[in-house]
């Protein structure tokens, strides 16, 4: 009798562990936010923070729980004006907690409401404001959701293909003028009155060009022939091309939070607004390259803009990234007005250096075996490169300032 | 056939059980061949206008039942291996085509007045978008596309989504015989059925009234020119048919892209109650002459 009670006494301790209930804050705001593009322009954005005291970002701060969870939003409007939601896109939850102001209700300013909902399956998902989407989606009000599988494990779902590391991308696009004048409403028809949507800068994970290039949580850092997982998500109003290099062999095994039927092998996946793809890649090579993603218009398919996440694929998993803290890879003198020299404890194997638009104007695959490199950069143009030094086993991605004399 | 295969099996087996099998393969075959109907379809190519939500008008083009112009187009009702017997009218005083999408037959021309006759057979559940493929793509862009809808299940509520989206200025210039140029194509009003939000929330045909526990079929097309991609609040689906990229059978999705004439057949089965909305997440196309919401949105009811 005392055996059973133990058995059951951990069983029921197993399950408190497993699924647990998680309490998050979100505050809705339309009053305060602004952010830095590429260019060093800034705009006007909306938000959704988890700190009162908090900035408004694009995105918003990602929202990670494991199968089984119970996840609790208390969510705080702080608008003056504006209404706000969260709508929880994917999740099928009821009417109640799906943030849709035209068939529950909404937050006016200072209002709160909890928002609930149960991780039933593991995979990737999105919230955003649902009033007035069209404006506060483009605003900036939308973040990641990312079911993991059961206890955490690293699978892309509960008893799915088993990952090393996964990477979530959530794309978006900015046309500007909608944020310097912010869409109002028609008084009359009591409806939003939208300008023409003409993107101007597009986004992954909030970032552009070389802000996307100096962001160790965007670009892909992975190990050779070990799975690495991407979650692709699109909240913007274009279509995403992602181009994948040949050597990462990526596969989509799931969509909209569940397995897909069949694995599809290809080096192109198409993401359209509201869509989620989960990709499997595992490398077979040493790869120092880029996943391409192209913003195409949905009435012309015409590409409006393209970025470039750079991949790095080593033999191990000792990936040192130029973090600015005792780094193994010593490039000097930077800012430099004739050429660099490059200093690593291991043997260099390739050195390459792009522009911010990510055209590559340096390219040496080193035959030398040696820990030193000189590169010279006459005949380049003064202003902001990146500059990519491949190693047996690390890599390094720094920027490098060069001034013409 | 069958039958020859059967006896040739028991003549060598000896086993008594395969003569009744036989007889009841062939007899569930006659059954099947027996219930198999013939249909009888007229298609009108009228010419009309098409008023927007906001009251504005333009040219417009519908396939209809009759010669009376309506802007929603047909949607033909079959089950696999029917015959449908196709009758197409052109009531317009310009040329027009007829094509099938996915179907293999010569594209037609009907001059005015003219009539032409296909049967069609289909061998597999689904949605088929039937368009007028002279000057492609210009007639269907003016309206000229339907759909074929595809069942073999009688206890599903059925529902039809003909996706269209409109420049106003490009349906104006069409009608003129003036060129439009595809490449800054930017279209201003966008329709589910001929219909937009409001008005689309009175259109029985589209919005889904279900109970919980009930098998709703969608059948989805876009006979319009830009994608659309059509995401549902409150439940993910499984996919009965596809012609859309990475849309496999049976994958489980609540976002469904569609480039233009692609399809998607839709099985739902509703888990609770409540209001749930279905629209665009091209959020730019949950709007109409620019005034937001209007557009591809539409709210189910389930209870």
């Amino acid at each position: 009798m005392k055996k059973i009670f133990i058995l059951v006494l951990g069983f029921y301790a197993m399950n408190t562990f497993a699924q647990k209930t998680i309490h998050l804050n979100k505050y809705l705001r339309s009053n305060i936010g602004t952010i830095t593009l590429w260019d060093s322009e800034t705009t006007r954005i909306f938000g959704i923070t988890d700190a009162l005291a908090a900035q408004p970002e694009i995105p918003a701060p990602t929202i990670i729980c494991n199968e089984g969870d119970t996840v609790i939003i208390n969510a705080l409007s702080i608008s003056q004006s504006d209404h706000h939601t969260i709508h929880l896109h994917g999740l099928d939850v009821d009417t109640r907690n799906d943030g849709d102001p035209m068939t529950s209700f909404f937050l006016q300013h200072l209002q709160d409401t909890t928002y609930t909902f149960v991780a039933k399956h593991a995979g990737t998902y999105v919230y955003h404001c649902h009033v007035g989407d069209v404006v506060h989606v483009q605003m900036g009000m939308y973040g990641l959701i990312i079911i993991r599988a059961k206890d955490g494990v690293k699978t892309a779902w509960t008893n799915g293909p088993a990952f090393d590391k996964d990477y979530g991308w959530l794309t978006s696009e900015i046309d500007k003028s909608w944020h310097d004048t912010i869409p109002q409403h028609d008084p009359i028809t009591d409806k939003l009155i939208i300008p023409k949507y003409v993107p101007d800068y597009f986004l992954v994970n909030g970032k552009s060009h070389q802000q996307i290039w100096a962001d160790t949580l965007i670009q892909i850092n992975a190990t050779v022939n070990r799975p690495t997982y991407l979650r692709l998500c699109n909240i913007g109003f274009s279509d995403n091309q992602v181009i994948f290099p040949k050597g990462l062999n990526a596969t989509i095994i799931a969509s909209d939070g569940r397995p897909l039927p069949g694995k599809i092998r290809t080096d192109t996946v198409v993401v359209s607004p509201g869509e989620r793809y989960g990709v499997m890649m595992v490398p077979d090579k040493l790869l120092s390259d880029s996943i391409t993603v192209n913003f195409l218009s949905l009435n012309t398919n015409v590409i409006q803009g393209t970025e470039k996440v750079p991949v790095n694929i080593t033999k191990s998993s000792t990936i040192k990234v130029n973090s600015g803290k005792e780094p193994s890879i010593l490039i000097f003198p930077n800012p430099t007005n004739d050429q660099i020299s490059i200093k690593t404890n291991e043997n260099i194997t390739d050195v390459t250096i792009q522009n911010m638009l990510g055209q590559i104007i340096y390219e040496s695959h080193l035959d030398i075996q040696d820990s030193n490199a000189v590169i010279s950069l006459h005949g380049i143009k003064s202003g902001i490169y990146i500059i990519n030094v491949q190693t047996v086993n690390s890599t390094l991605v720094s920027k490098i300032i060069f001034q013409e004399n | 056939m069958l039958i020859n295969f059967l006896f040739m099996l028991q003549q060598k087996f000896k086993k008594q059980i395969i003569a009744p099998l036989a007889i009841l393969i062939s007899l569930s075959g006659f059954l099947q061949s027996a219930n198999a109907l013939q249909l009888h379809k007229r298609l009108y190519i009228n010419n009309g206008t098409f008023t927007t939500v906001d009251t504005l008008q333009f040219p417009y083009y519908s396939f209809n039942g009759s010669k009376n112009y309506s802007p929603t187009n047909e949607v033909i009702n079959m089950r696999s291996n029917d015959t449908l017997v196709i009758t197409v009218i052109n009531n317009d005083t310009s040329v027009h085509g007829f094509m099938v999408q996915g179907y293999s037959m010569a594209s037609i021309q009907l001059n005015p007045k003219d009539s032409f006759q296909k049967k069609l057979t289909f061998s597999k559940e689904g949605v088929y978008i039937f368009y007028d493929d002279f000057q492609y793509p210009l007639n269907r862009y003016m309206g000229l596309g339907g759909m074929i809808c595809v069942n073999n299940h009688k206890n599903t509520k059925n529902f039809y989504w003909n996706l269209k989206e409109h420049q106003k200025t490009y349906n104006k210039d069409i009608a003129n015989n003036l060129n439009v140029d595809w490449s800054t194509y930017y279209p201003d009003y966008f329709t589910i059925n001929g219909k937009s939000y409001p008005d689309l929330q009175n259109d029985t045909t589209a919005r889904v009234l279900a109970n919980v526990g009930d098998t709703v079929y969608i059948f989805i097309a876009n006979s319009g020119q830009s994608k659309h991609s059509i995401h549902f609040h409150g439940f993910h689906s499984r996919v009965l048919f596809s012609s859309a990229n990475y849309i496999q059978d049976n994958t489980i999705k609540e976002t469904y892209p569609l480039n233009s004439m692609q399809c998607v057949l839709l099985e739902m089965i509703p888990d609770k109650v409540g209001l749930y909305s279905v629209h665009d997440h091209n959020l730019v196309a949950v709007s109409g002459g620019g005034k937001h919401p209007s557009g591809m949105f539409i709210i189910m009811k389930i209870q």
